[in-house]
């Protein structure tokens, strides 16, 4: 066994090991935080794999902003503990029981068909080279994401943008607290901030523009956004009413109406949804995801503050 | 260039031994405050040795990055662990003293985490619902 597949087995089980720790311990917190690290382990997994992109992804947005999401929620929660469940019924003991052989038997049929030589739906590996020509991206997971399959990642981007129209929805109050925090934040926080946020923007943007060449792309550069907008609330510097007022709004909008609108450009010319021209592909891609970082920044950064119970303040206040 | 391959495994493994020294820290001392401080020492210095053994096997731009990894893993660490303590403090988790015996006043005589006279606060603060045993 080489050392590397000894490393990876390891990480196989740690992972699993991690896995099952989170899902049967009682402490809410403790699941949030072997949460975070399940991430972690992950974006080592994917970086082992070879896929970079999917590793900056998950360490971004699996652990970091779905961690951020996870604590704001613990933080509203009043105990820690998870509630007593009822005893299970006959009907829950039996889909219990029943889980471990259903899920053997879609394992075996996959395998069967997979045996079987079944013709694989078509892959994209012979189209990629097409696409590179046409210089819309070096990279072939951004020109996957923003070339070929483009249609997904708009309709993906509407599903986040419903997303956040369900995280306005979940503030009872109308009018936002002033503050993201219930005290005030510690000067080492502040000065971190200071230090940090406007790294973290030059980033964001380094990693928009890589991602046409190298591991890169709008998703990752709209976690490292969405982390400094974080970071921006916990530190006090942002009134969260900034993020869901008119301008924000607006900017929301007119991101997804440019996504929108690129995908549209080409009917009139009588091409297709989405069909870059040539010469043209490669800015047009960078244009959508710049629109997109600044989405998914923005939506991920409102998602942290919906979440929070410090924007309910005002209806706390006889508890 | 065999004397850069020894060092770089010299230093990997002493940042693999201050890694295991921080872990130690987190599981066998008493309260948050004393992990907290153990682990964010041993941490950083773990890594700041990792981070030197695999600069030395790199080009110059390959290793300012990780120099800058460094930088900005010792900057947030420190933060992320005053955060914690402060956090554990307004919730009042009590600091162990050095004796935690009868003569701080409590009767939790001999406990090892028996919380002494001093630094106890039993004002809970911001409600930030975090308890105090950080995993």
């Amino acid at each position: 066994m080489t050392p590397g597949s000894a490393f990876d087995s390891i990480l196989a089980v740690m992972l699993l090991a991690l896995a099952w720790r989170m899902l049967s311990t009682r402490d809410l917190f403790q699941a949030v935080v072997l949460f975070i690290s399940f991430g972690l382990l992950l974006a080592v997994v994917w970086a082992r794999l070879g896929a970079p992109d999917l590793a900056l992804a998950d360490a971004a947005i699996g652990a970091g902003v779905t961690g951020a999401l996870f604590l704001a929620a613990f933080g509203s929660l009043r105990s820690g503990e998870a509630a007593p469940e009822p005893p299970e019924s006959t009907a829950e003991r039996l889909a219990r029981l029943s889980a471990v052989p259903l899920c053997a038997a879609l394992a075996g049929i996959i395998l069967w068909a997979r045996a079987m030589s079944m013709a694989p739906s078509p892959v994209l590996g012979p189209l990629l080279p097409a696409a590179v020509e046409a210089a819309a991206a070096t990279s072939p997971v951004t020109a996957v994401l923003l070339d070929l399959r483009a249609w997904d990642t708009l309709l993906e981007v509407a599903v986040l943008l419903v997303a956040l129209v369900g995280g306005w929805s979940l503030r009872r109050v109308v009018g936002a607290a002033p503050t993201a925090v219930a005290f005030p934040p510690s000067q080492l926080l502040t000065s971190l901030t200071r230090l940090v946020v406007p790294v973290a923007v030059f980033l964001a943007g380094y990693l928009w523009w890589a991602g046409s060449t190298r591991p890169g792309g709008a998703f990752q550069a709209g976690a490292v956004l969405a982390a400094s907008l974080i970071l921006l609330l916990l530190a006090d510097r942002l009134a969260p009413g900034r993020l869901s007022n008119t301008p924000a709004r607006a900017v929301t909008s007119a991101a997804f109406g440019l996504f929108v609108l690129v995908a549209l450009a080409s009917l009139p010319f009588g091409r297709p949804v989405l069909d870059y021209p040539e010469g043209a592909a490669h800015a047009l891609v960078l244009i959508v995801e710049a629109a997109l970082t600044l989405l998914i920044g923005l939506i991920l950064g409102s998602l942290f503050i919906d979440g929070s119970r410090t924007m309910d303040r005002r209806e706390d206040a006889g508890s | 260039m065999i004397i850069r391959d020894v060092a770089s495994v010299v230093l990997l493994s002493l940042g693999s031994l201050f890694y295991v020294a921080g872990t130690v820290a987190l599981i066998r001392f008493p309260d948050v405050y004393a992990r907290l401080h153990g682990l964010s020492k041993a941490d950083n210095l773990g890594l700041g040795f990792v981070a030197m053994g695999l600069m030395i096997r790199s080009g110059w731009l390959v290793a300012a990055k990780i120099a800058f990894v460094w930088l900005f893993v010792l900057m947030s660490a420190a933060v992320s662990a005053h955060l914690l303590a402060r956090a554990a403090y307004r919730a009042g988790v009590p600091v162990t003293t050095a004796g935690g015996g009868p003569e701080h006043g409590g009767a939790a005589g001999g406990r090892w985490d028996g919380g002494g006279a001093a630094g106890t606060r039993s004002q809970g603060g911001g409600a930030a619902g975090e308890p105090g045993s950080a995993p």
